[in-house]
């Protein structure tokens, strides 16, 4: 099942309420990742499903442009925030570990500090030389037995007129159902994959909310898609 | 309350690192959220009668590729990690404001700038209205000195909102006494006048000009004394200058 979006740009406090503003989905400060200077604002989107927007936040980290996150360096081309990759859950680290092997890769522990400082983590697959969003391809997340402090299930700040979430209804995703199946070992159907026959990578996303469906449309930051 | 202290900026190369470091370091709670263009603020809360730390750094390095005097400035002092970088006082009426704007030969930063890029905003939308002084290309704190601010409603004032929760969180009671560089002398001629200095609870240390520590009570807490390098041990307050 679908777990979380990311979406990357330059600015995460304005990208953050220039969207909650367009889409009157709330979100709150998901604090920051260990291993890059990146920081982020978390957008739950019902469903048990959340969109992680991120940007850079420590210039002297990543002074070295070759140390600055593949998707910065495109929503800076772009002069947009991009959506850089989906991730989907697997209930178990054997499901996990089963799905890295099967892709050639490993698991990792991804590790963010949020405000009230309990680290939260979940492990990803598959790791290795290639990260499967360069090429449009969605990953796989466990969060073991943390899923009740999920980032979709966190309350967001109060800001007035905000929608209340439902889920995520559809994905646009570039290539082709083949291609996607081939990858996932299941039918994309279930993950209500829409394919638009471009360059892979995520397009937009079709959001059930308690005021009407929302759609959020951004270039995908595939490099695929540069062409 | 006669001129007092309002808040002090803790300019960082990492605000979440360093919210997360202090919080650790104190049992202080933080809040998040604000910010204005390419710059955000995390606050840490002090106590009555409203005071804070506001931890400001850079969020935006795209911004970074036009540089401006004031940006470098906040490069240069984090380059080696969290430095005080800002007194900031406060009055209770507008016209004293304007009185020190006087005495500076300087104007208002008015609370009601209708441009909300020139504001500081919260996650939820709200600007804080607020007004300073002195005015001008060049702040004060690059010099080691203070600026007052003024309020017209103190009832959102970022001393009092509530922070994210972590662990065995102190409850702070207000400032003690922040410790200052230079000497009462430099500063009552700053400020316009010895019965100024006499208002506020600092300690001079005589090394350069600018903040070096903050002391809070705290709630069946020993007192917290904060202590980092003033900005002006990274960069000289020389290179800028009389101050203009």
């Amino acid at each position: 099942m679908l777990d979380h979006i990311h979406l990357g740009c330059a600015n995460v406090y304005t990208t953050a309420f220039d969207l909650m503003n367009a889409t009157k989905l709330g979100h709150y400060d998901g604090g920051f990742t260990r291993d890059i200077a990146v920081g982020q604002k978390t957008m739950p989107l019902g469903g048990g499903v959340y969109l992680e927007i991120e940007s850079i936040v420590d210039p002297f980290a990543t002074a070295d442009a070759s140390r600055r996150p593949w998707w910065y360096t495109r929503a800076v081309s772009l002069k947009s925030a991009v959506f850089s990759g989906v991730s989907l859950r697997v209930n178990t680290m054997d499901e996990l570990n089963e799905l890295a092997k099967r892709h050639g890769g490993t698991t990792r522990l991804n590790v963010r500090t949020p405000p009230d400082g309990a680290q939260v983590k979940f492990w990803e697959a598959p790791i290795g030389n290639a990260d499967p969003w360069q090429s449009g391809k969605p990953t796989w997340c466990c969060w073991e037995n943390r899923l009740y402090a999920h980032p979709s299930g966190q309350p967001v700040v109060n800001a007035p007129g905000l929608a209340q979430p439902i889920g995520v209804v559809w994905i646009e995703i570039g290539g082709t159902k083949a291609e996607m199946q081939t990858w996932l070992g299941q039918n994309p159907d279930d993950l209500k994959m829409r394919f638009n026959g471009k360059a892979p990578g995520l397009y937009a996303i079709g959001v059930k909310t308690d005021g009407g469906d929302i759609e959020i449309r951004r270039p995908p930051a595939s490099a695929a898609s540069r062409s | 309350m006669p001129l007092h202290i309002d808040h002090i900026s803790l300019a960082s190369p990492h605000i979440f690192r360093s919210a997360d470091t202090l919080s650790k370091e104190t049992g202080l709670g933080y809040w998040t959220g604000e910010w204005l263009r390419d710059s955000s603020v995390n606050i840490v809360p002090l106590g009555p009668p409203g005071n804070f730390i506001e931890i400001s750094g850079f969020i935006d390095i795209f911004s970074l590729r036009h540089m401006d005097e004031r940006k470098q400035w906040i490069l240069d002092i984090t380059e080696t990690g969290d430095h005080f970088n800002g007194l900031c006082l406060g009055v209770d009426s507008m016209e004293e404001l304007e009185a020190f704007a006087k005495h500076w030969k300087s104007t208002v930063n008015r609370a009601d700038n209708p441009d909300p890029a020139a504001h500081f905003q919260r996650a939820n939308g709200y600007i804080l209205p607020m007004a300073s002084t002195p005015a001008g290309k060049r702040t004060p704190w690059m010099h080691g000195l203070p600026n007052v601010y003024f309020y017209p409603d103190r009832t959102y004032h970022s001393s009092g909102q509530p922070t994210h929760p972590i662990p065995n969180q102190v409850q702070p009671t207000g400032i003690k006494w922040v410790e200052v560089g230079g000497t009462p002398g430099e500063l009552a001629e700053w400020l316009g006048g010895m019965r100024y200095v006499e208002m506020l609870p600092l300690k001079f240390n005589g090394k350069s000009l600018g903040v070096w520590a903050v002391c809070v009570g705290a709630e069946e807490h020993d007192d917290i004394v904060i202590r980092r390098p003033a900005a002006s041990d990274a960069v000289p307050i020389s290179k800028y200058g009389a101050w203009s």
